[in-house]
């Protein structure tokens, strides 16, 4: 019976202490396999991080915010992922700055194309006095043309050059009715509007126009 | 005594200085300047051509005239060459743009080609950049059948005067510059 005890007791504290070891193995294996997943987890995001560091063109804005926000919500904390994840951060921006650049520089176009088409007619006077086949033809556009100015003597003012931060810089301030007659002489029109100021009536009170 | 000398020396200079930089064109507006005074000149070579051309009307001729003479500066001449004579006979603009319209022809052509810069648009003490800018012009005169009777090619030396000047137009202060031109001297005459 003594023996029995014995052996008994000896078998439960070796499985006890056999029973620890296995459990401490398990924790270990279980580190280490997270360990390596963490470590994949890096490499990939990092991978990735380049990838849209490298690309030149031809990954949509979107695609690169969504794997940048995927990445981001792993918290993986890598001091060489938060490095990339603050370039790529620094490349979005710079393209969100370069795609609303673009758009407000299309903006402006179409603005100015509006405002182009919005005073063709006055710009069809010149190119028709300037094309006319005679000085007859000439005259008569001439006379229509002065109609829709408040007076012969509208002041023109035509722009040679611009400088940021700076006035415009003009040709000697004309008047419409010389400007018609000029156009008429010279057969050349190769300005563009650039300002025009109404009356009431409706009746231009002053050109401002652009040397091309 | 001597720092408040080289302090009042320094201060002037350093005006001086800045009013260089104010003075100083940039490369486009430069460009645009030497731009508007070729342009003037080929203003004047189509007025030319119009108050020469025959069937230009009296009216129109006269018009025209009143046009290139603002060209130019006051009490400006215009040198008049010819195959048939050594000299160069110099006319006030007025009388040379009439002169001109009368001529004893029953066609005139006249063109002007290689237009352009002999001597760069250079800023004066007085703000005024001149230069002088080279024409070669031809000149053709034809009989009543329509035959050539005359022709010669002249190289002319035109100076230009470009001045900033200020205007205040519907109570703005516009900046513009004033190009005139100054006399037109012949510098040689060939058959063509």
């Amino acid at each position: 019976m003594k023996l029995t005890l014995k052996l008994f007791l000896f078998l439960l504290a070796g499985g006890m202490v056999f029973a620890t070891a296995g459990c401490k193995s398990k924790k270990k294996l279980a580190q280490e396999a997270a360990a390596k997943e963490y470590a994949a987890k890096v490499e990939k995001a990092k991978a990735e991080l380049q990838a849209i560091l490298d690309d030149e063109g031809t990954m949509p804005l979107a695609e690169m915010e969504r794997r940048l926000n995927d990445i981001k919500a792993q918290n993986l904390n890598d001091p060489e992922v938060n490095a990339l994840i603050k370039k790529v951060e620094e490349k979005i921006a710079k393209e969100k700055e370069r795609i609303r650049m673009l758009e407000e520089q299309k903006n402006l176009e179409k603005e100015k194309k509006k405002e182009v088409n919005k005073y063709q007619y006055i710009n069809d006077y010149f190119h028709q006095i300037a094309s006319a086949k005679d000085v007859l033809t000439a005259n008569a556009r001439i006379a229509e043309a002065l109609k829709l100015y408040a007076g012969k003597n509208v002041p023109v003012l035509i722009i040679i050059s611009q400088e940021a931060g700076l006035p415009p810089d003009y040709d000697k301030p004309t008047t419409i009715e010389a400007y018609l007659n000029y156009v008429k002489d010279q057969k050349r029109y190769t300005n563009e509007i650039f300002n025009v100021k109404f009356d009431e009536y409706g009746q231009i009170t002053e050109l401002e126009l652009l040397k091309k | 005594m001597k720092p408040k000398i080289i302090l009042i020396a320094l201060f002037l200079i350093s005006i001086s200085l800045s009013s260089v930089a104010q003075d100083q064109l940039s490369p486009q507006r430069k460009q645009a300047i030497d731009s508007l005074a070729l342009e003037k000149v080929r203003d004047l070579s189509k007025y030319i051509s119009l108050i020469g051309d025959k069937a230009t009307e009296y009216s129109e001729a006269t018009r025209v005239i009143e046009r290139a003479v603002e060209l130019f500066m006051e009490g400006s001449e215009v040198g008049v060459s010819s195959l048939s004579r050594p000299d160069v006979i110099y006319y006030q603009v007025q009388k040379y743009l009439e002169r001109l319209m009368r001529l004893n022809y029953n066609k005139v052509d006249i063109e002007w080609y290689k237009i352009e810069y002999v001597s760069d648009l250079e800023r004066q003490p007085d703000g005024t950049y001149v230069g002088v800018i080279t024409i070669f012009q031809r000149f053709s005169g034809y009989d009543i059948e329509g035959g050539l009777v005359y022709q010669d090619v002249t190289k002319k030396d035109i100076t230009v005067y470009v001045k900033r000047k200020e205007t205040q137009i519907a109570g703005r202060m516009i900046g513009f510059w004033d190009v005139l031109l100054g006399d037109i001297r012949v510098k040689e005459t060939t058959k063509n």
